[in-house]
């Protein structure tokens, strides 16, 4: 992108829907290409291997993300301390969703725990909504604000995931 | 004698772009623009070196119709992006255009603070007292009488004094251009634009679809009497006194402008790796 200042090369950066150009337009075919071009930019960025936090062995797996990785994280150590053989599945990208990559990282695992700090377990449903959960899921889900406690999600573990 | 001028490179029109506005028939940005041109033209300053930096509305819409460099942001928005920009490119010529909806309601902190910041930027606020986009709310410089289906009776509220508001603010430059003026707004711009610090240009600009009242304003403007102060306390009991139609450079101060100083640009690599994990 050209820098301020250098010459036959101004533009505006117009934050209305607009046309290649930079001028705001109501058409419609600016529009969709507008959307086809975010689309094209956030299917094609290059998200690295840490889309996700994957940790541990096992043919049981908690997947979760954001703020309940820390407890959950603290969970499986103590649950792995008395023998479980669990993996950690954390999202840091949500969307777009990375149906491929969560395949391959449950690959092998009979059956989640899904944990999240909701009232709805919305995070479960998206996982239903933009990938093929390979196996039987369980979630474990609790509204704030108080926050989730490794102590509550390990009695999780123990009861849904290591029978 | 022959008097010689040197050959003035930058026309009005080489700051102008080849897009039509949006704007009503009639509108007093037309003229605004036109101003805006005439000033750059006077300025000599080529048009890649200015940025213009807008929010949301129909005054907003300007700087596509410049030549210079433009962002057209989010509604409010547009002082903090012009003041970073100056902050970080300092040898840029930085305008900051808008209307009274989005600089003195939406935008109304980022304008007390930009005024107190006192950066070297100017601020043209096209006041036409509606909210002409959104098809003709009050805004907050409207009259507290004025009638309209979508304010029957009038607010009641009483109208912002910008002129005032940016004096107690900080502002090191004040002026009320009227779009009818054309030559006499590219005058106040150019001073404006000269003067270190920050300048705020009010222009009333007549919106002749919502407010067709404001077509007698032309009728009603005249030059400031008296010349500019540098007496901040006297230029705002003059502007709070004053039927709010004077025009002219109504203060200038002599306030240091803001100029902190920027970190040595950082190449890509650098940033990034801020960043890695």
């Amino acid at each position: 992108m050209a820098r301020p200042g250098t010459r036959g090369t101004a533009y505006t950066a117009d934050g209305l829907e607009h046309s290649e150009r930079g001028i705001p337009s109501s058409q419609a075919g600016d529009h969709l290409a507008q959307l086809d071009k975010r689309a094209r930019k956030l299917e094609h960025a290059d998200y690295s291997r840490y889309w996700a936090e994957i940790e541990g062995e096992g043919d049981v797996a908690v997947v979760t993300w954001g703020s309940c990785t820390a407890p959950v994280r603290e969970a499986l150590a103590r649950a792995r301390a008395e023998g479980v053989k669990a993996r950690l599945v954390s999202l840091r990208l949500l969307a777009p969703a990375q149906p491929e990559r969560l395949a391959a990282a449950l690959a092998g695992v009979r059956r989640i725990l899904v944990v999240e700090q909701t009232h709805s377990g919305q995070f479960h449903r998206y996982l239903r909504a933009a990938f093929d959960l390979p196996c039987e899921t369980r979630v474990f889900h609790r509204a704030g604000p108080l926050p989730m406690r490794p102590g509550e999600i390990h009695s999780k573990i123990v009861k849904e995931l290591a029978a | 004698m022959n008097i010689v001028t040197a050959p003035q490179p930058f026309s009005a029109n080489d700051y102008k772009s080849d897009y039509k506005p949006v704007w009503c028939p009639g509108c007093g940005d037309y003229s605004v623009l036109l101003a805006f041109t005439k000033a750059m033209a006077q300025l000599q300053r080529p048009p890649e070196e200015i940025a213009v930096i807008s929010g949301i509305g129909c005054s907003s819409r300007i700087p596509a119709y410049t030549n210079c460099y433009g962002f057209h942001g989010v509604h409010g928005r547009a002082l903090p992006v012009g003041t970073g920009l100056k902050v970080a490119r300092p040898e840029l010529t930085v305008i900051v255009a808008g209307g009274d909806g989005d600089g003195l309601s939406i935008g109304g902190n980022h304008f007390l603070h930009a005024c107190r910041r006192n950066i070297d930027i100017t601020y043209i606020v096209m006041d036409n007292r509606v909210y002409g986009m959104t098809k003709g709310q009050p805004s907050p410089t409207t009259e507290p009488d004025w009638d309209s289906a979508l304010a029957p009776g009038g607010t009641g509220l009483r109208p912002f004094h910008p002129l005032v508001i940016a004096l107690a603010s900080g502002a090191n430059f004040v002026a009320r251009g009227f779009s009818g003026d054309p030559n006499g707004c590219a005058d106040l711009i150019v001073q404006a634009v000269r003067h270190p610090g920050f300048s705020f240009v009010e222009i009333l600009s007549p919106c002749v679809t919502f407010r067709p009242d404001q077509r007698e304003w032309g009728k009603m403007v005249h030059a400031a009497p008296v010349n500019p102060t540098d007496d901040a306390a006297r230029a705002a009991r003059r502007i709070m006194t004053d039927d709010g139609f004077n025009i002219g450079v109504l203060y200038a101060g002599n306030r240091a402008p803001f100029r902190p100083q920027t970190a040595p640009a950082a190449g890509l690599d650098v940033i990034e790796a801020e960043f890695a994990l």
